[in-house]
């Protein structure tokens, strides 16, 4: 097991977490989210400390979540506050594990690492990207049976939609026009894919109105560790700027569960028809199609057929497309060394 | 610019395996439907934004119907689950047909191999084949005969004597063996046609490819990613190697390591483009040209690191540590 415990990981999505407890399980740890009386998400491990048993088959009271078991009560702060058994006296042990949580953008993050270490400065403000709240978001959540790694493969190379995803985000003949462009700065890459003079990829082209039959098509992709990726894809007139045409910002926030499975969680907005239901109805299932009947059954072979995470570990050869994802993994790599080596031995 | 839709009738529906199911879909007011080329697919839009294309099986010249095979994908939740709930005399809505995977037309010789549902293109290009008379031979491998889609419509119709089973799993009858298959091949001349999983397609051209066929030659329904680079004002420059002192020139129009691997240094590589890392070399001494996208930005400005598969020299020389 090697994670990057200090950063920020979605845990799930705003509107997941509320007084009816939810188990997540993320870098191995399994996690009870809920939200209190006054509303505030928690995190806590989801185990009892006296009898193991998992508090998020128990019941919020107040700002407490209650052990289904025998009835111990912990707050926010993992402590126990209240023991119904005997004198009710309550013994130091008595606490679970806290997570230092953060919820903003329609996101609940937990931190990986030790909850005093948690460094907000580092987690990211999304607010602008959607729009400050403009932007009618559709949402979802999945897991996948596949190391975080190979997730992040996926959506750093997007020069699989053509391929994979003919029919819903990508034309395909957009792979003739296609160029990729690496970028790093500090630990953020961007993978930014051009795609001139193409017919509109399927998720535009309802809403294109144009009377030219191509247009400039780009997808533009972020990732910050350890899984956090902001994707900018859209459509425009040829050589216009890409703000004069059609877009959808969305994120897919990747959350290791264990070596083998990650959970996927993705937010998208739009720039057009932003007042319309049937759209972004038509939009959730177009995206849900996609990862679900496309992208999902492939990574997942492709992670059963390696038999293990480490890709570099196999020589794959490589294609040009294949830059940004490299580069993730190497500076995945990096932050690892440096975590080990801060170790208390 | 959107796609005309077109409701089509579902005439017929076959279970053709306990996972595949072939539909027959004809005009509702029993008009010609657009016409398809061999190799051609349409989109079927299932609802709910949810739109899959699926490869006509049928022959070309049948005007009035498409036929379609749909493998049912036990974690589908969309296209291939819709498909197998519709019943016969069920309404579906379909685009125009598109062909992403046309025949070479010539009188050269066609192989068409498929592997389980990828058979359906191959199917209506063996129709084409076989209605204009083209030499051809079609090679169908499944798990076992009761994985086998079409194949009674297969033994029972024009093309019972032109295609060759191959199961998997089935003692009296032979796996599909590669070997044989490409052997009786002529790489200038033959075309061939390879359908199915994506594995089963690396599986084939993999091992054509290996066998001298040259891409002209292998046709799929994937397309290839070209990387463009612009060589021209390359120039020569040497090398010193540290620990022999010898010293190595590199023409223009050479990369580093074929000049190296010319003077008996070899020096493992695998993506040759300067992506996977592999051939990563320190510099120490001269100022590297960096062409890779593997080393970060701090490593190439350091300049004690390249990759000689694709970087080069600004100067007239480097050390390397080898």
């Amino acid at each position: 097991m090697n994670f990057l415990r200090n950063g920020w990981y979605v845990a799930a999505l705003s509107e997941a977490v509320s007084d009816t407890p939810i188990k997540r399980v993320i870098l191995e740890e399994a996690i009870v989210l809920y939200r209190t009386a006054g509303g505030a998400p928690v995190a806590l491990a989801d185990r009892c400390p006296h009898r193991f048993a998992p508090l998020h088959m128990g019941k919020v009271k107040g700002d407490c979540i209650e052990c289904p078991y025998h009835g111990l009560q912990f707050g926010p702060s993992g402590a126990c506050e209240s023991n119904p058994h005997g004198d009710h006296k309550i013994p130091q042990a008595a606490k679970v594990k806290r997570f230092a949580l953060e919820e903003r953008d329609g996101l609940v993050w937990i931190w990986g690492g030790d909850a005093d270490q948690a460094d907000t400065s580092t987690l990211l403000d999304l607010s602008e990207f959607f729009g400050h709240g403009t932007m009618a978001p559709v949402t979802g959540d999945y897991i996948l049976n596949a190391h975080y790694e190979l997730v992040l493969d996926n959506l750093l190379d997007l020069s699989h939609a053509p391929f994979l995803h003919p029919t819903t985000l990508a034309d395909p003949e957009s792979i003739r026009t296609l160029r990729v462009e690496l970028k790093q700065e500090g630990d953020t890459v961007w993978a930014n894919h051009f795609f001139p003079d193409s017919p509109a990829a399927p998720q535009f082209k309802p809403f294109w109105r144009s009377n030219d039959p191509l247009c400039d098509g780009h997808a533009h992709m972020r990732w910050d560790a350890p899984g956090s990726l902001q994707l900018d894809v859209g459509v425009t007139e040829r050589g216009r700027p890409d703000a004069e045409g059609l877009f959808i910002h969305m994120v897919h926030m990747l959350t290791p569960i264990d070596m083998h499975r990650t959970r996927y969680t993705w937010i998208a907005t739009r720039n057009f028809l932003q007042g319309s239901k049937e759209v972004s109805e038509g939009m959730q299932a177009q995206i849900h199609h996609a990862f679900t009947c496309e992208d999902e059954p492939i990574i997942e072979a492709v992670a059963a057929n390696m038999g293990t995470h480490d890709l570099l570990s196999l020589s794959p050869v490589l294609l040009a497309a294949d830059a940004s994802g490299v580069r993730a993994r190497r500076i995945i790599r990096m932050r690892l060394e440096q975590q080990d080596q801060q170790k208390p031995n | 610019m959107s796609q005309p839709h077109r409701q089509v009738r579902v005439l017929e529906k076959i279970q053709e395996t306990p996972e595949i199911c072939s539909f027959i879909l004809v005009d509702p007011t029993g008009a010609t439907l657009p016409p398809f080329a061999a190799g051609a697919h349409i989109d079927l839009h299932l609802g709910e934004g949810l739109t899959r294309p699926y490869s006509l099986c049928n022959d070309p010249r049948e005007v009035q119907r498409y036929q379609l095979g749909v493998r049912l994908d036990p974690a589908s939740r969309g296209g291939s689950k819709a498909m197998h709930s519709l019943a016969t005399g069920s309404l579906l809505s379909v685009g125009e047909p598109r062909n992403h995977f046309r025949l070479v037309e010539g009188p050269h010789h066609s192989v068409l191999i498929a592997g389980g549902i990828g058979v359906t293109p191959l199917l209506s290009m063996a129709h084409h084949l076989e209605r204009s008379g083209a030499s051809f031979e079609m090679h169908y491998a499944t798990r076992s005969i009761g994985h086998t889609a079409f194949r009674s419509a297969i033994r029972n119709g024009a093309l019972a004597d032109r295609v060759q089973f191959h199961h998997d799993d089935e003692p009296s009858i032979s796996r599909l063996e590669l070997a044989s298959v490409f052997e009786r091949g002529q790489k200038q001349r033959d075309h061939v046609y390879v359908c199915g999983p994506s594995g089963f397609i690396a599986w084939v051209l993999g091992y054509a490819r290996g066998q001298g066929w040259s891409d002209t030659q292998l046709h799929t329904e994937h397309f290839s990613l070209a990387v463009a680079s612009d060589p021209s004002g390359d120039q020569d420059f040497e090398v010193l190697i540290a620990s022999t002192g010898k010293v190595i020139s590199v023409g223009a129009k050479q990369t580093l390591v074929t000049a190296l691997a010319a003077a008996g240094i070899l020096l493992p590589v695998s993506c040759e483009q300067g992506v996977c890392g592999t051939c990563v070399t320190r510099v120490l001494s001269g100022t590297p040209d960096h062409r890779d996208s593997y080393l970060t930005p701090d490593e190439q400005a350091s300049g004690t690191l390249l990759t000689p598969c694709c970087s080069r020299a600004k100067g007239p020389r480097l050390v390397l540590d080898l």
